[in-house]
């Protein structure tokens, strides 16, 4: 890696002057391990990094409001989401999916707010917070909003967030009957990247489904609701007949890519396969738990 | 703006140490050059296969993904603080003891992130040891016999079995 | 190591550029991926070694690509000749076989 300022800001306000929106050599860094596989191949050098670690006691606690809603901080590392009694009860989808996602060691390190920022097609979180409906907290030089998850990701790599905002708080509502499956498809070993992830999360009325999110990630550019399979698929008895519609849905309407973990005529294959199967996951799911 | 180095005190298998260490040199690289510590090596380099794994405040980490300036204040372990010089801890006598390896270049890995498990699942059953391990690559495959060298190593720990420091 | 090569491995080019020089990209087996196996040796001799002594270390990974691709064969009737043997090889052959080829992009 090139040489780097580090500074170490004690306070949020801090670290959000130290971050120059003019100038894309200045950036936070949290866990950084998705930064460090950045630097070290080069693409990204930067002048200097923003260190949130000395800010991140005050925003790593996970909480319940008085509405149900979940409250995870952004620097919470993903293990201690993991291992979180209060996660498993409120989102049992989100605990599960963790075993799975990237390794013991990266999930000590990386952080909720990292993964999101990050914008990496491939993580495994997104789509599960997206299909949640998900939202986080962002603070700027101009003060605090709200956006929903899936607004906030907007393309490959790419957020809605200014250079000079950060994540602070990521709030999944209460669940209620809502339930959810994510299903991580792999191509290559069983520990490699996602070549396709498929969210969903839904409520049922007896045996018809009365509302829905489908959400597709890592052969997409983004994770993206499948609108037209969530269509296909409210209102409907999740029979195989609805189930291959749905399916045949969201291949149609989902923009694939091909990379070195598949062609996009083969994870068209995979989608077709695995929006069925995770839908049927979702509707099985006891209690908003999965698979 | 500064690139150069700056003081971190943290303490290193069990002692308290100084030093001096530029932002931008990972965890992996400070061991190695200034404590002389080449357990943990470099590999993949990606946070992928685990031969980098260094314990620190108790949890496994990727050395070669994190910067060595956080370790200010961190209590660091590495594979070469199991046991005392010249003996072994009891995970690294069933690496033995099952045949666990072949080459040995990923093995202080494997025997740190074992270390991990055990503490957080002292009786792990196989698919606690296949998820826990799922990081650490061997290029030997000898997954079978790693696994089995964990469930040694537990059962050795539970019958309260010397042969560590 | 010949799992490996068999199922998963496979260098991609792009102008003589290898485009997956890393061990996220090219994945080998890992602890998830490796089934129990059995070892059985089979006495033989070699003429031309000494005292009729044969190498034992990659000897053993010649039949694994082969083995594989005859189950493959057994169970769904489509003969590999590429490695790697993966999933979409896999279903590329079969539909092949039905007349309904899988697309190229």
């Amino acid at each position: 890696m090139t040489p780097f300022d580090l500074v170490e800001p004690a306070s949020l306000e801090e670290a959000i002057a130290l971050i120059d929106p003019d100038d894309p050599d200045v950036r936070a860094i949290a866990g950084g391990t998705a930064l460090m596989l950045m630097m070290k191949a080069g693409v990204f050098s930067p002048k200097r990094l923003v260190s949130l670690r000395r800010i991140g006691d005050s925003f790593s606690k996970i909480s319940t409001t008085t509405a149900g809603d979940l409250v995870v901080g952004a620097m919470t590392p993903l293990s201690a989401i993991e291992n979180s009694p209060e996660v498993l009860r409120h989102a049992p989808v989100i605990a599960r999916t963790m075993t799975r996602l990237s390794n013991v060691r990266v999930r000590n390190v990386a952080t909720v707010g990292g993964a999101l920022a990050h914008a990496d097609p491939h993580m495994d979180l997104p789509p599960v917070l997206i299909a949640l409906g998900a939202s986080v907290t962002i603070v700027g030089p101009s003060g605090e909003r709200g956006m929903a998850v899936e607004q906030l990701l907007t393309g490959y790599y790419e957020t809605a967030l200014a250079k000079n905002e950060l994540i602070t708080r990521v709030h999944i509502p209460a669940l209620g009957a809502t339930r959810a499956a994510y299903f991580k498809v792999t191509t290559g070993s069983a520990d490699d990247w996602p070549a396709l992830g498929v969210a969903v999360a839904l409520d049922m009325v007896g045996s018809s489904v009365k509302s829905a999110r489908i959400v597709v990630s890592a052969a997409t550019t983004k994770a993206t609701r499948m609108f037209a399979a969530e269509k296909a698929l409210i209102g409907k008895s999740a029979n195989d007949a609805t189930l291959k519609t749905v399916a045949d849905a969201a291949v149609g309407e989902a923009e694939i890519l091909a990379d070195v973990r598949g062609s996009a005529s083969y994870k068209r294959e995979l989608l077709r396969v695995y929006a069925a199967r995770a839908v049927r996951a979702a509707i099985e799911a006891r209690g908003g738990a999965h698979q | 703006m500064s690139t150069a180095a700056r003081t971190i005190n943290f303490t290193l298998n069990g002692r308290p140490v100084t030093a001096d260490v530029k932002p931008h040199h990972n965890v992996v690289e400070f061991l190695q050059s200034q404590f002389a510590l080449f357990g943990a090596r470099e590999s993949c380099g990606q946070g992928l296969c685990g031969c980098c794994t260094v314990l620190v405040d108790g949890k496994p980490v990727s050395g070669c993904l994190y910067l060595a300036v956080f370790l200010d204040g961190a209590e660091v372990v590495t594979v070469e603080n199991l046991a005392e010089p010249g003996k072994l801890d009891l995970i690294q006598d069933a690496f033995i003891e099952c045949g666990a390896f072949q080459c040995g270049y990923c093995t202080p890995g494997f025997i740190m992130m074992s270390r991990a498990l055990l503490v957080q699942h002292p009786d792990p059953d196989d698919q606690q040891i296949r998820d826990y391990l799922t990081g650490n690559l061997c290029r030997c495959a000898a997954y079978p016999e790693i696994v089995n060298a964990v469930k040694m190593a537990a059962r050795k720990s539970k019958a309260g079995s010397t042969g560590r420091s | 190591m010949q799992l490996g090569f068999t199922m998963f491995e496979k260098v991609h080019l792009d102008g003589g550029q290898v485009t997956n020089a890393s061990l996220a990209d090219y994945k080998i087996p890992g602890i998830h991926d490796v089934p129990p196996m059995e070892n059985e040796a089979v006495d033989t001799y070699q003429s031309n070694g000494p005292f009729g002594a044969k190498g034992v270390g990659e000897l053993a990974t010649f039949g694994v690509s082969p083995a594989i691709a005859n189950a493959i064969d057994d169970a769904v009737g489509v003969r590999l000749t590429e490695l790697p043997l993966n999933a979409e090889a896999v279903l590329r052959a079969l539909r092949a076989k039905d007349n309904k080829p899988l697309g190229d992009d």
